[in-house]
């Protein structure tokens, strides 16, 4: 028999890159397969990394001694924060990426990590025995053994493009689609539905007009996503917003039934959050224009991306639609836009682990379980290569809670709430979002991936260090009060410096000098203490909300269990916990369509006590 | 077999003497171990649901031993939502006796209490709010209470905190809208909107708030109170107005020392008397000093005072707690007869006798007037009844202040959803639709068995 691997990973998207890399980071062996190594770690859509929320999970996945982070680092064109008219908490970082320098690192990240095995191939169908995966079917190789199998085939599994009214098979434009794997895992009987994203067109830089559009630059300086990058020497470019107008908008309309969306050659479902161009048309019809960020594709390359105008409307359309715009009148299209159908499985069949509940040793991971987004398919890779390798190792699952990280938030939505749209974050989604901050991720996570061996003794060194010298700065802030001569700050004479720093005016560098604590401090040391302060109390009563639902957030509900038996359930609610089979009360409790009246039914059924 | 599924019966009525003794079986095996002691022409398993039926008791040797009614109600028209046989019997308790332990014997048992209740809830008949006014509506003792029982009953205080949540629930997704949507669809944040519909909501809020505490206190009763120096006829009021005599009376002054309390209705209003030992500061025994000590914590829970002196004393000896006290106080002269009858008593204090029954009637209009003063307002509509749900409408409440405050004070968009976010929670406790483990035991805990 052929060498056996003890992860096989499937798909060299962004879920998968971080999936064979944490595996082999764990030290069990990788088998990393692709239809075409060329593509490893393309991005499909936006050449952009974070955005809000986004950016908060970029950092956990950093922390989680993640590949993301650092890669953006090293390829990123133009490095912003977003929402900085908000608090610290939903404040993100997001960085345009040169999309083929992207790849290109990721590759050789790849190709130089020594427990790694890249070949490829085409995965046809996933080798099954006694219930358990145990390798999976190539077109080239007959079977390749694994003890673990990843599946992260992105939108490729029957993936349809759509432009007007022709359709090409394929997952990306020219590349091939992975109907194979889509029909096996439909035998298996996963249980399987179909959604719809798109992609806007790309146009020649040299055609278009950026003098007539807003440009957009870069924070100066630059902010790193990594906490293992010290600093960004790097020379930024220049985005540029433009919008639509009523022209455009008539363009639209008038060919509106010739866009694959409603012509009905799409069934899929599309995301609300990030319509198309023609969705909203339809659906804001008040509204006299939309924005468009125009972004490049590249540091070395032409091609502009048109953030905001995705749409599966024929060429022509497109291109007649596009002209209408200030700046755009003369864009040659490079790529146009398109829409991708593709399969997805309902994730509820995952356990936090994102196994597959019912065949052991298979994992999910990415946009096949639902969601869109590279860094969400990235946080779910990671997850799933961690509990693959633990489970080879035979040591105990790692999961993330809701109240400790926006991965944990992710992966309990996707299996309590399910994917009826392609899944984003959103900072709302986290109950806890005031604690899920993009600053704190590495307070949250790198202890904990420390213990298991994802990161190394020296990351968590540096942030036990950063986190020591925090906490002694805040002592000496909430011990020493203000005493100064300076006539606009003397009246606070008295009162401790912590509580200044709490005030909207006043940041900390300003209240070091006025307090005469010039000893020089690391500016990641000082940035922490002051959310800590703007967020003092609030805090707390995160924490203290946290502690009065735990109990029920905890109480274990089993793990093989017929609800039909359960008397006061609604057929419908048994139903759903069957398939389900949801860890906790906790967890029960947040799966759409079980209703509070259910959840007492489940707390008086495994928690009464004699005589209530 | 598991509690939860188990077959359960208890009489519905009070052990005693009656006309009628109604007997309440639920649960799988209900309609079956009826059948063995209800015969009747129309066995009871083919029997049609909500259909009375008249039959005989019979022993185990099937001797008939009374002539009664029963209803059959199949599940889930029922009650408790499951099947549930009601047997009407004429009230004998020993019949009764008979009856449970036969049932018993089938297997059938004793149902704890609340448990008709718990189970209607666990299968949906009821909702929370709803379970918790049949408590309120049981223990009514005032008709206003009881339509505002009914009411709950009917699901519109659900109705009307779904209508809160889903006004809070608004606000959040436009301030969350400005969160996750920083730069796609540009919405500057309209603080001034934001803190007017907060406020709103809060106006809403108190008003509940105050129509609930007037609930409250009608359904625990007015703590009526009386104070007075020793020996000034406390006790011979409260007989008097409960129209027996409770406490004992001497002319020694002093002869109560701990507080005595006994409920009592008034047109309408159901108070608690409370009397106390005469207040004095020196000379007191231990004992007694207790019991001063007592009445001066009681004049704290006190919803209403009745302070008395007698013509003898001068009107300026009123303790400062007294005084000073946020309730309603009602001054009295009592021994107003006899010699001392042309003593001019001076507004406020009410002339009285409780002797002579002189200007008791006008004391007790007073009293009825205050009372309902105390307890009016909030019409017939549903209201929330109990300290759970008030508890958890006043924390709201002092989250949305807190929300206003922030965003006054300029916090940002998330501290300010955090509260309002938190708020909408309490409310959705008090409905149920958030299960706290804790918060159903509580409830459940409220019921007395049979109900």
């Amino acid at each position: 028999m052929a060498k056996s691997y003890d992860v096989i990973v499937v798909g060299g998207g962004h879920a998968g890159i971080e999936a064979a890399l944490a595996a082999s980071r764990l030290g069990v062996s990788v088998l990393f397969l692709t239809m075409n190594p060329d593509t490893l770690g393309m991005m499909s859509c936006n050449p952009a990394i974070g955005g809000l929320a986004k950016g908060q999970i970029v950092r956990e996945i950093d922390c989680l001694g993640g590949a993301m982070a650092l890669n953006i680092d090293a390829t990123g064109i133009q490095f912003r924060m977003l929402n900085t008219a908000k608090g610290p908490a939903v404040q993100s970082p997001r960085a345009q990426a040169d999309k083929m320098a992207y790849a290109g690192r990721i590759r050789s990240v790849i190709e130089n990590d020594a427990g790694i095995t890249l070949a490829m191939d085409t995965v046809k169908g996933l080798i099954i025995k006694n219930g358990k995966v145990c390798g999976v079917q190539g077109s080239y190789e007959e079977a390749y053994w694994g003890h673990t199998v990843i599946l992260t085939p992105g939108t490729f599994l029957k993936g349809r493009l759509h432009i007007g009214d022709r359709v090409f098979p394929g997952g990306r434009l020219s590349e091939h689609p992975a109907d194979g794997l889509g029909k096996a895992l439909f035998e298996l009987g996963l249980p399987m539905g179909r959604l719809k994203t798109g992609t806007p067109a790309r146009v020649d830089r040299r055609t278009i007009d950026i003098s007539r559009m807003e440009k957009q630059e870069g924070d100066d300086p630059p902010r790193p996503f990594s906490f293992r990058t010290k600093a960004l020497t790097i020379d930024q470019v220049a985005c540029y917003k433009t919008h639509t107008n009523e022209k455009t908008h008539e363009v639209i309309r008038n060919n509106m039934e010739r866009s694959a969306l409603f012509s009905g050659n799409i069934t899929g479902i599309g995301p609300r959050y990030c319509p198309s161009i023609e969705d909203k048309v339809k659906k804001f019809p008040e509204r006299e224009s939309h924005l468009i960020f125009v972004e490049p594709e590249g540091r070395y390359t032409s091609e502009m991306y048109l953030n905001g105008v995705s749409s599966s409307l024929p060429a022509e359309v497109q291109e007649e639609f596009l002209h209408t715009v200030q700046g755009l009148e003369q864009a040659r299209i490079v790529r146009y836009a398109y829409a991708v159908e593709y399969d997805y499985v309902f994730p509820y069949i995952l356990r936090e682990t994102l196994e597959v509940r019912d065949i052991p040793g298979l994992y999910l991971a990415g946009q096949v379980n639902g969601t869109s987004g590279y860094e969400e398919a990235a946080a779910q890779g990671l997850m799933a290569g961690i509990n693959a390798a633990l489970q080879v190792l035979g040591r105990e699952p790692f999961v993330l809670k809701r109240d400790e990280a926006y991965i944990g938030v992710l992966i309990d939505d996707l299996i309590t709430k399910g994917a009826d749209e392609p899944y984003r974050m959103f900072t709302s989604r986290a109950e806890y979002r005031l604690l899920l901050r993009a600053d704190n991720a590495d307070r949250r996570l790198v202890p904990k991936a420390a213990a298991i061996g994802l990161v190394d003794r020296t990351f968590l060194n540096r942030v036990e260090e950063k986190y020591r010298c925090s906490s002694e700065l805040e002592a000496t802030l909430r011990q020493e009060a203000l005493r100064t001569d300076d006539p606009q700050w003397s009246r606070f004479n008295g009162k401790k410096l912590f509580e200044l720093l709490k005030m909207k005016d006043m940041d900390m560098d300003s209240l070091l000098e006025l307090a005469g604590l010039n000893a020089p401090r690391k500016r990641d040391v000082l940035e922490s203490v002051a959310i800590e302060a703007k967020y003092d109390g609030y805090i707390a009563r995160a924490l203290a909300d946290i502690k009065r639902f735990k109990k029920m957030e905890e109480m274990p509900l089993p793990q093989a269990f017929d609800y039909t038996s359960v008397k006061g359930l609604t057929s419908e609610a048994a139903e759903k916990l069957n398939k389900y089979l949801p860890s906790s009360i906790g967890m029960a409790s947040r799966i759409s369509g079980i209703s509070p009246a259910d959840i007492s039914v489940l707390i008086i059924r495994f928690t009464r006590k004699e005589g209530l | 077999m598991n509690r939860e599924y188990d077959t359960i019966a208890a009489p519905l009525t009070l052990r005693g003497e009656a006309a009628v003794s109604l007997i309440r079986i639920s649960g799988e095996d209900a309609i079956s171990s009826a059948s063995e002691l209800f015969r009747c022409r129309t066995p009871l398993d083919s029997a049609p649901s909500h259909h009375v039926l008249f039959g005989d008791i019979v022993d185990s040797q099937g001797h008939c031993l009374d002539r009664a009614l029963a209803t059959v109600f199949k599940a889930p028209s029922s009650y408790t939502g499951e099947d549930v046989v009601e047997l009407s019997l004429h009230g004998s308790p020993l019949l009764t006796d008979i009856i449970m332990n036969r049932l018993q014997e089938k297997g059938v048992r004793m149902a704890d209490p609340g448990e008709f209740t718990r189970r209607a809830f666990v299968n949906g008949k009821l909702t929370l709010l709803e379970a918790e006014a049949v408590a309120d509506l049981i223990s009514a003792k005032t008709p206003a209470l009881l339509s505002k029982a009914a009411a709950v009953l009917k699901g519109e205080l659900d109705k009307k905190l779904h209508g809160l949540t889903r006004r809070l629930t608004h606000i959040l997704g436009r301030l969350n809208l400005s969160i996750d949507f920083d730069e796609e669809y540009i919405a500057d944040t309209h603080w001034a909107d934001i803190e007017k519909e907060i406020k709103d909501l809060l106006t809403d809020i108190e008003q509940e708030i105050a129509d609930s505490q007037k609930a409250i206190r009608e359904k625990n009763g007015l703590h009526l109170l009386i104070l007075g120096p020793p020996n000034a006829g406390k006790s011979s009021l409260m007989n008097a107005l409960l129209g027996h005599e409770r406490v004992l009376v001497s002319e020694t002054p002093g002869t109560t020392r701990d507080y005595v309390t006994e409920p009592f209705l008034l047109e309408g209003h159901y108070l608690t008397l409370i009397d106390t030992a005469g207040l004095r500061d020196a000379g007191a025994m231990e004992i007694e000093r207790k019991g001063i000590e007592k009445a001066r914590a009681l004049s704290g829970k006190a919803d209403l005072i009745i302070y008395m002196l007698t013509p003898d004393t001068p009107l300026i000896d009123v303790p400062s707690f007294v005084r000073e006290a946020e309730v309603p106080l009602i001054f009295v002269v009592n021994k107003c007869d006899g010699i001392n009858e042309e003593k001019v008593v001076p507004s406020p204090w009410i002339p009285l006798s409780v002797h002579t029954e002189k200007n008791m009637e006008e004391l007790k209009t007073r009293l009825a007037l205050e009372a309902s003063r105390l307890t009016s307002g909030g019409g017939s509509g549903a209201v929330l009844l109990n300290r759970r749900q008030l508890d958890h409408l006043i924390r709201a409440r002092s989250l949305l202040k807190q929300a206003v405050e922030a965003a006054r004070e300029g916090a940002f968009e998330e501290i300010v959803s955090d509260f309002i976010r938190s708020g909408a929670e309490e409310l959705e406790m008090i409905t149920g639709n958030r299960v706290v483990e804790e918060m159903l035991n509580h409830i459940f805990s409220r019921f007395c068995i049979g109900k």
